[in-house]
């Protein structure tokens, strides 16, 4: 596993704010990276807060995009949305929903406990063919344009460490305990199985 | 599940995959193990490692709680739901997420409870469901089923009923305050970690959960109304359970066995199974799986379990590759965990898995031993002990079952010969306590001895071998020896060096001998053997003995002699059978061992006492060794002269012991020993003069210089010929520092003094004169003395007496004047241009000087001739003064041109025609050898020679003549 290039996976709930910005930051360091939301739609904050723009997985980010530009292009803008889905646009095409991949992953990270949750429910629904293990690891992250760009870093962070184990699985443990004091987070860490 | 509570150390990941692991085999067989489960579970909540951080306790909780939110979905589980909820409650779990989970199982368990009303339904189907399963389970009776609830779980419940009505709070106060006592003074770290506050605190199931708990510790104690209950049902079961008990016992054993095996794989296995034969044993009544087994079939899966159907073999390539990095990740794991002996348990589970698997793992374990040689030696070990106790634990321990065992410890040695720098203390570590030595391995040590580089550590671990494998000693033992006679004399030494050591030994003394003895035989042959011994190639090809051919077969065994001195007979006997080169060969290297036996040595005593035909020369070069240094020993002198007199009349055995001899032995043998060719008097004399002993040489020396050069003198030449005299006397005259003019002067003196003179007495005396010249007044002292001895008698001594006075005018006028007139004449006869200066100096004389001269004296000089003759002075005073002058500047450096001495030359030609005449036989005397005519031809010839090297020393002249 060292040897080849390590595989992550960044999950939040709706592959938007906190796993993009992750993933964007990520792949900027040359890592081999994807991200997922876990929700069954995908949600954008919308003009108040009881009224969300809603997509399904299958939408594009370019099309979310003209989506809120034509409904209300100030305020998305100023609330950086059309931002953000600018610079999704540029890293892949859609959302993906994490429960559809059937890839396999070194470490998959988790943006909140609730996503750490259903992502550990899936894999241990799946039944378990090569028994590779793979380190699901959770960092609370707030979704908000900030706290994602710090999460995104501690992640990343996170992430060269393990490149650079000679044992994963041995190491995990102290590596998380180091980081935890580091940044004051409690992480949830688990080893599935595909 | 003290699998689960022993987790002390571990790390989180590990409670996962244990967690995991037990999981699945509880989704599988979860109906044998539920009852165990969940104590065990609470246990192990209470207890998690006190070394993980919080975040990681809440990790493993958050795991828990999905395994038991998983479990509670089954069917199968639907018994333990309150239990599982209880549990779930205490992990944090909210009801709605139970609920959500418990939904879908809801109605079966509904069906369950009505089951297990009624216990005859539930044994029907038992029956049926043992009928599918294992039909030898048809053989329980009915009564002994209908009694097959865990029985401590029964116990359990019924105390637990017990209790609850008992829980009231002012009881449930009492106790809190009772056990107030018993708290610790700080809270425990885990217990702050894991508590959570009780949600359901007060409510009926939590009185219920309590009562369980309690119930279960009091049942485990044998406390509680429900334990009481079952003593008095098994009494009351006994019988009819009697017959049924082990048949059920023997079938829960093989079929829970079984699938826990297949289930858990063979890591857990043992471990498990060790569990459920424990639960099995402590159990009063036989019971679990088969009501167990009812309520699932009631839930509608009848399958038959097998493990076959549920999994599918993994391609071989991933298997190598899971496998390969299991493999991996141990050896990597290389640093000690605190409080274990992980670093034991690695090693050995590495050895194991390199001798079971070999292939990758092999490979894979040599690497690391190979990689780091210092800190992995254990693994070496322990990888070679497991293959031979492999080879051993099979029926036949000899043939192919060593070969894994033999490629093990070959692979091993040849990795570490590879890496030549750091590995020779592992090397030989491994050989020494390897448990056996195969061919192959010996093979290998026996290269390494065969490289130079290295041959010390090869043939030091083959010695130790030797020394303390008595099994297998004699073949470690012939590998050496073998060594010890290989061309390469640098291995050959070095093998030899350890065979002498190993010689010490005395049950090997034998073996090793018989080999050398064998090598040595080889000798007796004209040719060397064909096979060769050792491997030298050359020798068969050449098919004649090279000198290199010679010292393999022989230098083993000249090794042993030191230690061994009976080996010189054989020696010896084979020597005598040898061809010349070989015998050149052995005189050549014998020196070490016969210098290291000594002459104290009563075997080599023995060989001189004995002396085998043919063995002569040996003996006589050992003779010769032995008194190099030191002078002989009385023994060994007596031994000689014994041979010497008895047996083999060979003057050269003197030789060596000359200086021990008598001093009337050594002038008995002179006469033998100077005849013997140059080379050997000259050692001669070297032992009697002690010039190549050193210190206190010549005080040991029988003879003084000065007696030996009498001695010299005095040999009858009926015994030997004047030629080897006058070269033995010469060699005396060679060592100036030892025959200075004193001794000189000593010498003559006493010559003079015998009589008859000795023929060769003026020879030495002009010799002596020409190397001190200023024994000049000494020597005309000496011939004034030899006209009172009538010198003129003997005709030898005549004519060196008018050689000296030629050589040392004008001082030897004075002597001449003295002779009578008829002996003058004599003079002038033989030297004419002697009497004119010899007139010219009397003429020089003061008038009263003149009358001391008898007229006749005057007379011949003036004549040349006696009186009676007219003789003409025909020469002018005037320029003979000048002449006078001439002859008296250089009478001491006789000019070139001029003829200055005689005898030499006489004596000369005479040894020249002893020798020609008769060989080397001195039956010649000196009056045969005067009256023969002087052969011109030979004359002119040592002439010349003289000529040439008249200002070397006499003795060149005799070497360079002889």
């Amino acid at each position: 596993m060292p040897e080849s290039a390590l595989r992550v996976a960044v999950v939040c709930s709706s592959n938007q704010n906190r796993s993009m910005e992750t993933h964007s930051v990520l792949s900027k360091k040359g890592f081999c990276v994807r991200s997922f939301g876990t929700g069954t739609h995908v949600k954008l904050p919308g003009p108040s807060p009881d009224k969300p723009n809603i997509y399904d997985f299958k939408t594009t980010y370019q099309q979310m995009y003209n989506d809120l530009e034509s409904k209300d292009k100030e305020l998305y803008t100023q609330n950086g949305i059309l931002h953000m889905l600018e610079r999704n646009r540029r890293l892949k095409p859609r959302p993906e929903r994490f429960q559809c991949c059937r890839d396999h992953f070194d470490v998959i990270v988790t943006c909140e406990e609730r996503v750490y949750d259903q992502v550990v429910e899936e894999l241990h629904a799946r039944d378990e063919v090569t028994f590779q293990s793979v380190h699901v690891i959770n960092a609370d992250i707030l979704d908000n344009h900030e706290d994602a760009t710090l999460g995104a870093f501690l992640i990343c962070e996170i992430c060269q460490c393990i490149q650079h184990m000679d044992d994963v699985d041995d190491e995990m443990d102290e590596l998380l305990q180091d980081f935890e004091d580091h940044c004051g987070k409690p992480l949830l860490h688990t080893v599935c199985f595909y | 599940m003290p699998l689960l509570l022993s987790l002390l150390f571990v790390t989180k990941v590990e409670i996962f995959l244990c967690l995991s692991c037990h999981f699945m085999s509880l989704l599988i067989c979860c109906i044998v193990t539920f009852h165990t489960l969940f104590p065990s579970l609470h246990l192990a909540l209470a207890n998690l490692p006190p070394t993980l951080a919080k975040s990681q306790v809440s990790s493993v909780r958050k795991n828990l709680k999905l395994h038991l939110l998983t479990l509670l979905r089954l069917s199968a589980a639907a018994e333990f739901q309150s239990q599982v909820t209880t549990l779930l409650y205490d992990l944090g779990c909210t009801a709605p997420e139970i609920a959500r989970s418990t939904g879908m199982a809801r109605d079966v368990r509904k069906r369950q409870r009505d089951d297990t009303d009624s216990t005859a339904k539930k044994g029907r189907f038992a029956d049926d469901d043992e009928k599918d399963v294992e039909s030898s389970t048809t053989l329980l009776p009915l009564g002994g089923k209908s009694s097959s609830k865990p029985t401590n779980q029964l116990a359990i419940d019924i105390t637990a009923e017990a209790i609850v009505p008992l829980l009231t709070s002012a009881n449930v106060a009492k106790l809190v305050l009772l056990n107030m006592v018993f708290l610790p003074d700080t809270m425990p770290a885990s217990f702050q970690a894991s508590y959570t506050p009780i949600e359901s605190a007060g409510t009926e199931a939590q009185i219920h959960h309590l009562a369980r708990i309690m119930a279960t510790q009091l049942t485990a104690v044998g406390l509680g109304p429900g334990i009481e209950f079952i003593k008095q049902k098994a009494s009351e079961d006994t019988e009819k359970v009697e017959l049924a008990v082990p048949q059920v016992i023997s079938v829960l054993d093989t079929r829970s066995l079984g699938i826990m095996n297949s289930v858990v794989g063979t890591g857990q296995s043992g471990l498990v199974v060790k569990e459920e034969e424990k639960n099995v044993s402590n159990r009063k009544l036989p019971e679990p799986i088969v009501p167990g087994m009812g309520r699932a079939s009631v839930a509608g899966r009848r399958r038959v379990f097998r493990l076959s159907d549920v999994l599918k073999p993994l391609p071989v390539t991933t298997l190598t590759k899971l496998s390969e990095g299991a493999l991996n990740r141990i050896i990597m794991n290389k640093a000690p965990h605190a409080g274990h002996n992980s670093t034991q348990v690695r090693v050995e589970l590495l050895a194991r898995m390199a001798a079971r698997f070999g292939g990758v793992a092999q490979q894979l374990v040599l690497e690391t031993v190979l990689g780091d040689i210092r800190g992995q030696s254990d693994l070496a070990f322990a990888w070679l002990y497991q293959n031979y106790h492999a080879a051993m634990g099979t029926s036949t321990p000899s043939g192919s079952a060593l070969d894994s065992y033999d490629k093990c410890l070959t692979t091993l040695l040849l990795g570490l010969e590879s890496k030549p720098d750091q590995n020779e203390g592992l090397f030989s570590r491994l050989l020494l306590e390897a448990p056996k030595i195969t061919s192959s391995a010996l093979d290998i040590v026996r290269r390494v001895c065969e490289d130079e580089a290295r041959m010390t550590v090869g043939m030091s671990t083959l010695m130790e071998l030797t020394l303390r494998r008595p099994q297998q000693q004699l073949q470690f033992l012939q590998v050496l020896l073998e060594l010890s006679t290989l061309e390469r004399d640098k291995v050959r030494s070095q093998a030899i060096v350890f065979v002498k050591r190993v010689y010490e030994k005395e049950e090997l003394k034998g073996f090793i001998e018989e080999f050398a003895l064998t090598a040595l035989q080889n000798l007796v042959h004209p040719n060397p053997p064909t096979s060769g011994v050792g491997e030298d190639q050359d020798t068969e090809v050449a098919a004649s003995w090279t000198e290199e051919g010679i010292k393999q077969c022989l230098f083993l065994f000249l090794s042993l002699l030191p230690v061994n001195h009976r080996l010189i007979h054989e020696l010896a006997a084979v020597y005598t059978e040898a061809i010349a080169d070989i015998k050149r060969t052995v005189l050549r290297v014998l020196e070490p061992p016969i210098r290291g036996m000594g002459m104290g040595s009563p075997e080599l005593l023995l060989l001189v006492e004995n002396c085998p035909k043919g063995a002569e020369t040996l003996v006589t070069r050992s003779l010769h060794i032995l008194t190099e240094k030191v002078p002989p020993s009385p023994d060994l002198v007596s031994r000689v002269r014994d041979l010497y007199h008895k047996r083999v009349p060979d003057v050269r055995f003197l030789i060596p012991v000359l200086t021990g001899l008598e001093k009337k032995e050594v002038i008995e043998a002179l006469p033998r020993l100077i005849k013997l060719n140059p080379i050997v008097v000259k050692e001669v004399f070297n032992r009697l003069l002690g010039t190549h002993h050193g210190e206190g040489g010549i005080s040991l020396s029988p003879l003084t210089p000065g007696e030996l050069l009498i001695a010299l003198h005095n040999i009858d030449s009926a015994q030997c010929d004047m030629k080897s005299i006058i070269k033995a006397t010469s060699l005396c005259f060679a060592e100036r520092g030892i025959y200075t003019s004193e001794v000189l002067a000593v010498v003559m003196q006493q010559l003079m003094e015998q009589n008859p003179l000795p023929v060769l007495l003026m020879r030495t005396v002009i010799q002596s004169l020409s190397m001190y010249p200023r024994l000049s007044a000494f020597i005309m002292n000496i011939l004034q003395r030899l006209i009172i001895k009538q010198v003129w008698k003997y005709p030898k001594v005549w004519e060196g007496f008018i050689k000296c006075c030629q050589r040392t005018k004008p001082q030897s006028y004075q002597v001449l004047l003295q002779l009578p007139p008829a002996q003058l004449v004599g003079v002038f006869e033989k030297c004419p241009e002697l009497r004119i200066p010899l007139l010219h100096h009397v003429l020089a004389l003061t008038p009263q000087q003149q009358n001391h001269i008898p007229k006749m004296t005057l007379a011949v000089l003036e004549a040349g001739k006696l009186p009676s003759e007219e003789v003409e002075p025909e020469v002018k005073p005037q320029p003979e003064v000048q002449s006078v002058q001439e002859v008296s500047t250089r009478s001491l450096a006789p000019d070139k041109g001029t003829k200055l001495w005689l005898e030499p030359e006489i004596w000369e030609n005479e040894g020249v025609q002893d020798d020609s005449a008769n060989g080397n036989e001195a039956d010649g005397s000196i009056d045969d050898a005067a009256s023969k005519p002087e052969v011109p031809g030979e004359n002119c010839e040592v002439e010349e020679e003289q000529k040439t090297e008249e200002e070397k020393s006499t003795v060149d002249e005799e070497k360079s003549s002889g």
